[in-house]
């Protein structure tokens, strides 16, 4: 990102801005849709986030740092939506995803099940597993990026990928008569 | 079956393995409509970091900073000598007696030494706060004063004057990426009562009034070391304002109740701030005269 563009928005100027968005939306958006697994609430979502930073321009220190500074934004939108969704957890619908490719992923059933495991887990622990396995970021800039210490970082990716092992696992087991029906 | 396989490689394999069907235009263009009706938060109090080819009106623009600060009305309305409902007038006999043609405040640098008048609140743009500005100030807007040179508002021997318009504050001055959690009230205790009740800082509250109007005077000490859990965005003790501008800061609140409305008065500055600053700062507080304008 460039510094005279972001200073310039700081300033007010809209057409800088503008651009600047244009430029981070696509990686936002795809945060966004891998941590809510909703692409519209994501849409949302980001358009927020993008706008919560519109208005926090001027505060930002260091216009080097704008685009780590708007993941954390959008984390914090994301967090934000998960809270209401789980007010709604009780109607929680599976919207339909589209696999891409399978690579490793041998069955649809696979794919399912993480898709299930993914969405128990806390927007919190889903935003450190996007952060560190699909953009790849150290755990450390992960922690930074959030605003959380290591250790809680390190605590939220082991806890989620255990969970999502097991949703894995629950694959190969046996399905117990009575969940079944 | 999959028990076998390395979570991880499959966890990555199936985040990447994954369309949603998301409209990024979709998105750019609900921001760029959204840009009209989302104000920025008042350019940052911060000087940050500065563009070489910016002149010195640029410079200040981008550094002032307040939460709110109102359009200048004019200056003549004060002018009328009409009655004025804000009580008694100035308690304190150390204040200068307001010129009898105050100056809208505005950007400059430096600031001409005088009595100027400024409407803080954009709540209450009729309320009128007009002050007393020694020798040696720059106004980065028309709420916030700084002595003059850069970084003049830093530690380890800044300080500033700021009129502020606060609706709540920080419970974690370094989680200040969202609105303020903790909410102010509306009254000048309900907010001083806000202070008290965190954690995270240093606070005192005392009775104050000033130009007849009480309220709360508010004494924060913030941290020696909030640089190092707040390593980019800052130590917000509230939404959109000030943030520390060093280690062991000091700020001073001073809180009024005005006709329904709340403004804060605030100055900061450090152990190591010169004294003549401290004056400075002391002398403008106690200079301020309180006006409320009446439509006719």
């Amino acid at each position: 990102m460039p510094d005279d563009l972001v200073v310039r928005a700081q300033r007010g100027d809209k057409g800088a801005y503008a651009d600047l968005a244009a430029g981070i939306v696509d990686r936002l958006l795809d945060v966004a849709c891998r941590i809510l697994r909703d692409p519209h609430l994501a849409e949302d979502v980001t358009q927020q986030a993008l706008l919560s930073a519109w208005k926090r321009l001027p505060q930002l220190r260091d216009p080097a740092r704008f685009e780590a500074w708007a993941y954390r934004i959008l984390v914090r939108e994301c967090y934000a939506e998960g809270r209401k969704q789980r007010r709604w957890a009780t109607n929680l619908r599976l919207l339909p995803v589209e696999p891409i490719a399978f690579d490793d992923l041998s069955s649809v059933v696979d794919r399912d099940q993480l898709e299930r495991g993914f969405r128990r887990l806390s927007v919190e622990h889903r935003a450190v597993v996007v952060l560190h396995h699909y953009i790849d970021l150290p755990i450390e800039r992960v922690a930074e990026l959030i605003g959380i210490p290591v250790g809680t970082a390190n605590s939220r990716l082991h806890y989620a990928m255990r969970e999502l092992r097991a949703a894995i696992d629950a694959d190969a087991r046996p399905v117990p008569r009575e969940a079944a029906q | 079956m999959s028990t076998d396989r390395e979570p991880t490689r499959v966890v990555r394999s199936w985040l990447r393995s994954t369309a949603f069907h998301a409209s990024a235009d979709r998105v750019l263009d609900g921001v760029v409509e959204g840009l009209d009706t989302t104000p920025q938060y008042r350019a940052t109090w911060w000087p940050v970091r500065r563009l070489p080819e910016m002149n010195n009106t640029a410079k200040l623009a981008l550094g002032a900073a307040a939460v709110v600060v109102a359009a200048l009305l004019g200056i003549n309305f004060l002018l009328s000598g009409g009655p004025s409902i804000g009580g008694p007038g100035p308690t304190n006999e150390a204040s200068l007696a307001p010129d009898p043609t105050p100056t809208a405040l505005r950007a400059a640098d430096p600031l001409e030494p005088g009595t100027y008048v400024s409407h803080p609140l954009e709540s209450n743009p009729s309320l009128a706060v007009t002050f007393t500005v020694p020798d040696g100030w720059q106004a980065y807007d028309a709420a916030t004063l700084a002595p003059l040179g850069d970084d003049s508002t830093q530690g380890p021997d800044g300080a500033a004057f700021v009129f502020l318009e606060i609706s709540g504050i920080y419970s974690d001055p370094c989680e200040s990426l969202g609105d303020p959690d903790v909410d102010g009230g509306v009254t000048a205790e309900d907010l001083a009562d806000a202070f008290s009740a965190q954690s995270a800082y240093e606070a005192s509250v005392t009775d104050v009034t000033l130009d007849g109007y009480s309220g709360k005077q508010v004494e924060l000490q913030l941290p020696s070391e909030f640089d190092a859990s707040c390593p980019r965005d800052g130590y917000f003790v509230f939404g959109g304002g000030p943030y520390a501008q060093g280690a062991d800061n000091r700020w001073h609140l001073t809180i009024l109740d005005i006709e329904g409305s709340r403004l804060v008065i605030f100055t900061h500055d450090f152990a190591g701030t010169p004294a003549e600053a401290r004056a400075d700062l002391q002398a403008m507080v106690d200079s301020i005269a309180i006006d409320i304008d009446i439509e006719d």
